[in-house]
């Protein structure tokens, strides 16, 4: 169809017709035109065109083989629309299109604008796609071009299969479309002639270039023997004028036709627009639409104007004069398919209404109703709660709509109230419908839902609660759900000691750990108003209740001896116990707090991240084997997380002690462990810290007159001092070593030893990041020491300077040194500065 | 229904969602629905040259079903919650 014969090809018109007898089988367009050209020919009753036409089908269809054939066709696109988007299939019968309508319409009447009117069929034809479009305008439906649309239709609708595919009667009223588009202008309502349409088309495209020879040819006025046309193109006369200016002429080709056909415009343009409609071709025609109506805005306004310009440009046939051919049939192409997808999908516009939208959500929203809103919507709940609260921002939406007792549905979400549009009065209404919805199909299900009915029942049964419990495949009776209690059933060997839990034990207790807390939360959140006293006892009681059931999953009451690891130690090992000791805590009174914390602290050493705490850093890290590295990380990881999330919980406990159970926890820790093992690991070290400075914040507590129960009780002030000492006896000859620099040094070996113990701990061994890292620890482990300071009496003190001398040396030497990095040495000083403020002393006093 | 309550909080942030297509649509989640359809906004297709025809889409709705896998930003989703949530709807539909 690229119509080579009709001089499209504007560099080349004289060539057209030489080679085309030659041209061999052509594509399948251009058998399936002549196919069907005959076909109509002899069947559809065109008998007046005869001879002539039979002719001018044969020349057509081998004019056109010889356009394919030639290389003369690289702006088709541009001149056609985008032939790529015909699918074979769908075009072959509006192929012959051209031919036999053009023949038969000078002959005839029809082309008359004022005959032939149905706006009736034309409103069906419209019906599926401009539906709004052309029930809001009727007027532009007088438009002349119509009639002489209609007269072909009934012709195509038998002769071609794409019609009963809806391919043609798509298209076939969308060329009137862009045809009246014009007329818009003037009053609505009023017919115009061909002649104004055209003069207002022309006026609205003034931009366009002025047609090369091809578009003359178009103009002339009747049909013309092939030969007159070959000779005038071979020739380059201008053709006879015709009724309108060239530009407005061009424009409804380019606009109108995706082939050309040497017929004047006005009596050619139906039937062939019909046969050739295409994406390119409707997208032409929305472009104009949209240019003509940009009130309608149904369809996305900047791509459509965006692409118009463009368009019309590529439109013209002027290749030649366009600087760069390619980039312009690109750009053309990708806008034809952007317009041509709009266009397509904009049939699909308002299929719905909002009362169906409304419809719809509401039937969605009957299925979210549950009978536990909140637990259903639990994530979305919660977080947006925690959202809110980190937003600090109120205006509280309701998060749970309540359809009916027991019956809801969550909405929460972290921008709040999401009824905000709608307001409150929406929103009642909508509960009620969604009540209403959820109650009959609540009815519907009970009636004929029975699990009797469901015996048996083939085919489609109606599922019980849609989306949220959809009905198990198989339904296998769970018989007597056996409770895990691994602690106490499965560890009930007789004797004083068992064995330690196994990890799927220990997994176990932590889930159903994590159960009971979450089942606390969830009833802390739902506690009764405070007026209802009965409610709130019942509250109390059921708290309580729940509360002594996750106190005895703890196993803190289990005896001290009765595993290694004791059992409580076991469920604080994993990360997981770790993470839910501070949810724990909050819930547990404080009795069972200090208990918990006496066993924890008895039971220190037992503890993964102090039995096995991770080993000082190597110098080379590349010495380690892969498993060992692993190993190394995941023990980090655990000390890590212990810190992060155990040790906060221990420091609020101990700070809720008084100084004669600081003394007590203290003895605990000289009696039962190594201190000396214990404190070399950071676990210990925060401990020991944290029991420390309670016990001194509490020993130099300001005398409050108000609080004379605040005051220290002498005898515990007695007791402590025995405590310290003793600890302080313990722990200060290997206070050195608590230090990870130290342990490095210590388990370093060869050139590694030397490099870490020479360079002042091995500054430049470990990078930076790993240096800030170690003098972190050193941090902790210096404030332990600071700790001590402040505690001990002056004579001890001494002691603890003269221990910690080595190591005071060390850091101050390597913070004066200049190869240190700035901020590393900075820490090193802080961190000796930490112990010696403790003393009064400072690092500057050291001398060098 | 706790991916579901999951997603909901998610709306109004920009995801990305990759369709069992391969294609990958970021956008701004508008809503979704208890079938995880999702409804996305200002939506940007990656390599857009390899799906051209998405250009000039501005807003889409997502069956669910066709979804591969929605990437999210990491501080967008609360983990321990969402552990918490699990073994609430476990512990629900175990009852």
């Amino acid at each position: 169809m690229s119509g080579g014969f009709f001089g499209f090809d504007t560099a080349l018109p004289g060539r057209d017709n030489a080679p085309s007898a030659s041209a061999p089988g052509g594509t399948v367009h251009g058998f399936q035109a002549r196919a069907d050209a005959d076909s109509f020919l002899g069947g559809g009753g065109l008998g007046g065109a005869g001879e002539e036409e039979d002719l001018a089908v044969y020349n057509w269809g081998e004019g056109m083989d010889t356009g394919l054939l030639e290389g003369g066709d690289d702006f088709n696109d541009e001149t056609f629309g985008d032939v790529g988007d015909f699918s074979q299939d769908f075009q072959f019968s509006s192929q012959p299109a051209p031919t036999p309508a053009y023949r038969q319409q000078p002959r005839g009447p029809i082309a008359s604008t004022k005959s032939h009117f149905h706006p009736k069929a034309q409103v069906d034809l419209f019906a599926a796609t401009e539906d709004d479009f052309y029930s809001s305008r009727p007027s532009t439906k007088k438009s002349t071009k119509q009639n002489k649309k209609k007269e072909p239709e009934p012709l195509w609708a038998k002769a071609s299969p794409a019609n009963q595919w809806g391919a043609s009667p798509v298209a076939q009223p969308r060329t009137p479309t862009q045809q009246p588009a014009p007329a818009a202008r003037p009053p609505p309502g009023q017919i115009l002639s061909l002649d104004e349409i055209e003069a207002d088309l022309a006026r609205t495209n003034i931009n366009v270039p002025t047609p090369p020879p091809v578009q003359q040819q178009q103009q002339q006025p009747r049909v013309l023997t092939l030969e007159e046309i070959e000779s005038q193109m071979v020739a380059g006369t201008p053709p006879p004028v015709a009724h309108q200016p060239p530009q407005a002429q061009h424009q409804q080709h380019a606009s109108q036709h995706s082939i050309h056909v040497p017929t004047p415009p006005q009596r050619n343009t139906p039937p062939v627009s019909a046969g050739l409609n295409g994406s390119g071709h409707s997208q032409q025609q929305q472009a104009l639409l949209d240019q003509m109506f940009p009130d309608l805005g149904s369809v996305p306004a900047p791509q459509q104007q965006q692409q118009v310009p463009g368009g019309q440009q590529a439109m013209a046939p002027s290749g030649p004069h366009q600087p760069s051919p390619e980039e312009m049939a690109h750009m053309e192409e990708l806008h034809r398919r952007i317009a041509g997808k709009i266009e397509a999908m904009s049939k699909h516009n308002n299929l719905m209404g909002n009362s169906d939208k409304d419809f719809i959500t509401r039937i969605q929203l009957s299925q979210l109703a549950t009978a536990d809103p909140y637990s259903s919507d639990f994530y979305a709940q919660v977080y947006s709660a925690l959202i809110r609260r980190q937003q600090a921002a109120d205006g509280q939406g309701p998060t749970v709509v309540q359809v009916a007792p027991g019956l809801g549905f969550g909405v929460g979400a972290p921008t709040g109230n999401r009824f905000g549009k709608m307001g409150t009065a929406s929103m009642q209404r909508l509960t009620t419908q969604v009540k209403k919805l959820v109650s009959t199909t609540a009815k519907r299900q009970q009636s004929n839902m029975s699990n009797d009915a469901l015996q048996g029942a083939l085919g489609r049964v109606p599922r019980a609660r849609s989306q949220v419990a959809p009905r198990q495949v198989l339904a296998v009776p769970a018989a007597t759900k056996t409770k895990h209690q691994p602690i106490n059933q499965l560890n009930q060997s007789t004797g004083p000691t068992r064995p330690a839990l196994t990890r799927k034990q220990v997994m176990f207790a932590l889930e159903e750990l994590y159960d009971d807390v979450l089942e606390i939360e969830q009833m802390r959140r739902d506690a009764p108003p405070p007026t209802d006293v009965p409610a709130v006892e019942a509250w109390n009681a059921a708290c309580v209740a729940k509360v002594d059931e996750m106190w005895n999953t703890l196993m803190v009451m289990e005896p001290l001896g009765v595993s290694n690891p004791h059992p409580f130690i076991s469920l604080m090992n994993p990360l997981k116990g770790q993470r839910l000791f501070p949810r724990l805590l909050r819930h547990l009174p404080q009795q069972q707090c200090l208990t918990l914390l006496t066993l924890l602290i008895a039971t220190y050493p037992q503890l993964d991240v102090v039995s096995r705490a991770p080993p000082p850093p190597v110098a080379d890290s590349s010495l380690l084997t892969k498993a060992d590295r692993l190993d190394r990380a995941r023990r980090e990881a655990e000390t890590d997380s212990f810190l992060h999330h155990v040790i906060p919980g221990v420091d609020a406990i101990i700070n809720q002690c008084n100084l004669g159970l600081v003394s007590g926890l203290l003895g605990i820790c000289s009696q039962r462990m190594e201190v000396w093992k214990v404190g070399a690991t950071r676990p210990g070290v925060a401990l020991f810290t944290a029991l420390l400075s309670k016990a001194q914040s509490l020993v130099r507590a300001p005398q409050d007159p108000n609080h004379p129960e605040a005051q220290q009780d002498p005898a515990e002030l007695e007791q402590w001092h025995k405590m310290f000492d003793y600890f302080l006896q313990i722990i200060l000859p290997h206070l050195p070593e608590l230090f990870p620099s130290t342990q490095a040094q210590k388990v370093a070996f060869g050139p590694g030893a030397y490099l870490i113990g020479a360079d002042a701990a091995g500054a430049n061994q470990f990078n930076e990041k790993e240096g800030l890292e170690i003098e972190r620890r050193e941090a902790e482990v210096w404030g332990l020491a600071a700790a001590l300071a402040v505690n001990a009496p002056e004579d001890q003190q001494t002691n603890l300077v003269a221990a910690l001398r080595e190591n005071i040396l060390h850091s101050v030497t390597a913070a004066r040194d200049s190869h240190t990095p700035r901020a590393r040495a900075e820490m090193k000083l802080r961190n000796v500065n930490m112990f010696l403020h403790g003393l009064g002393l400072d690092a500057s006093m050291v001398p060098t | 229904m706790l991916i579901f309550s999951f997603f909901k909080t998610l709306t109004d942030q920009v995801i990305t969602v990759e369709l069992k297509n391969d294609l990958c649509i970021t956008g701004t989640l508008k809503s979704v629905d208890q079938f995880l359809n999702i409804r996305l906004d200002g939506i940007r297709v990656e390599d857009p040259e390899r799906h051209p025809h998405m250009l000039a889409v501005k807003n889409v709705f997502i069956r669910g079903s066709v979804v591969r896998y929605v990437r999210m930003a990491a501080r967008a989703v609360d983990t321990t919650l969402l552990e918490d949530a699990t073994r609430r709807e476990a512990h629900n539909t175990g009852k």
